[in-house]
């Protein structure tokens, strides 16, 4: 190595040097070449986590939509079962007839009258407007006994035959405890009847002294004095 | 800033939502994202909340990249996104008549990514935001500007005080 020849480099090398050492220049370059830093370690457990959650996050529209979509479910559900339904009867007011096989002969009784009962009873409305029954067994026709009623004796009441009802004397004998107050001043118009009805015959008496003697004469009240010996 | 290659094969399983091929891409990003946050709001809470916002960001619009060859770029323009929104108290431009203009210098030193890294930090925030943009990650004026909120002329008139003050820092840092 000692032996190879060595070269002279430009004179302008020197100045090249020094414009490289320009600042501008030097940022230009150092800062493509910036240290990194390292993140913490947890850093992925957090933007796992972050991601997951966003992730359950569900837009308003969709929930918007899966609870029309529900309630619509529900309405046709309800719709289609009330359409298939039978209309729901007491069974226990039906009369269910069955085919009963019975071992011995029974002889049908011979109708008296032309009217049977069945003819007689008109055909319900409501068993025919909800499920017409098939009969399957005739109906036996029975006859109705005459029940005779008893004779009343009733007592024969004679009426004068003078007497009206509508018709009033003042000449009565039997004086009314009815008050008819007529009055024809305008204040007073309508007339007012004053009546004994409910009230006790003790208060009626009462009533008739005080009406007497509060009319005409003045009442006067003593004391009973109690008189010692 | 070093152009990290991604596999086409790990874009489209990205694209597909396989939690491997988010993982692996993770992993072979994540330095670059949180050296970008980190450096922009010199905080490090800060710097991984925006790494975690960039990589839920990244995997879920993934799928509307329309050139996945440019997903380096892409990552990094959120970043700078979400560093901006991150730190949009902090990032309060000094008005530049009130100070001093420090001498015309010739710099006659040598200083390495260590070096400028530490000034970087140490420039004011607002200042520091306009200079990653512009200087290191090649945003244009008028595009930096619009990212933080201000006017052309005041992204100019910042870097230009930004790089005042590294030449500044460097040569004190180079002495100690």
């Amino acid at each position: 190595m000692k032996n190879l020849p060595q070269h002279t480099p430009k004179s302008t090398s020197w100045d090249k040097i020094l414009q490289q050492q320009d600042f501008d220049t030097q940022l230009e370059k150092v800062s493509l070449d910036l240290p990194h830093f390292e993140p913490s370690s947890k850093a992925w457990e957090g933007i796992v986590t972050e991601l997951d959650s966003e992730k359950r996050i569900v837009p308003i529209w969709k929930k918007l939509a899966a609870a029309m979509v529900l309630v619509f479910t529900i309405a046709l559900s309800w719709v289609l079962l009330e359409k298939d339904q039978e209309p729901n009867f007491e069974t226990d007011l039906l009369t269910q007839i069955r085919d009963i096989s019975i071992p011995i002969q029974v002889e049908k009784p011979i109708l008296e009258g032309k009217e049977s009962f069945a003819e007689m009873s008109e055909p319900s409305t409501l068993t025919t407007e909800t499920k017409p029954i098939e009969s399957k067994q005739e109906l036996a026709e029975v006859s109705i006994p005459i029940i005779a009623l008893p004779n009343l004796e009733i007592p024969q009441v004679n009426l004068d035959p003078t007497y009206n009802p509508n018709q009033f004397t003042a000449s009565s004998e039997n004086k009314s405890l009815h008050e008819v107050d007529i009055s024809w001043d305008k204040g007073r118009s309508k007339m007012r009847v004053k009546t004994a009805f409910g009230k006790s015959q003790e208060e009626l008496q009462s009533n008739r002294k005080y009406q007497t003697s509060s009319s005409k004469t003045i009442q006067i009240k003593f004391k009973n004095k109690s008189i010692t010996s | 800033m070093t152009q990290i290659q991604l596999d086409s094969e790990l874009i489209e399983q990205v694209i597909a939502q396989d939690r491997k091929a988010q993982f692996q891409l993770f992993e072979l990003t994540k330095r670059m994202v949180y050296s970008l946050a980190f450096r922009m709001l010199d905080d490090e809470d800060m710097a991984h909340d925006v790494l975690q916002d960039t990589y839920v960001q990244v995997f879920q619009q993934i799928r509307n990249l329309k050139h996945p060859e440019a997903l380096t770029s892409w990552i990094r323009t959120i970043t700078a996104r979400n560093a901006i929104r991150k730190g949009k108290r902090q990032f309060q431009f000094e008005k530049l008549d009130q100070i001093e203009e420090a001498g015309e210098d010739q710099f006659e030193s040598w200083f390495d990514g260590e070096l400028l890294d530490q000034a970087i930090r140490s420039l004011p925030p607002g200042a520091r935001a306009i200079f990653m943009l512009v200087a290191v990650e090649g945003y244009p004026h008028q595009e930096a500007a619009k990212l933080l909120g201000v006017s052309e002329s005041t992204s100019k008139s910042q870097l230009s005080y930004a790089k005042k003050l590294l030449k500044t820092r460097i040569k004190t840092l180079l002495q100690a």
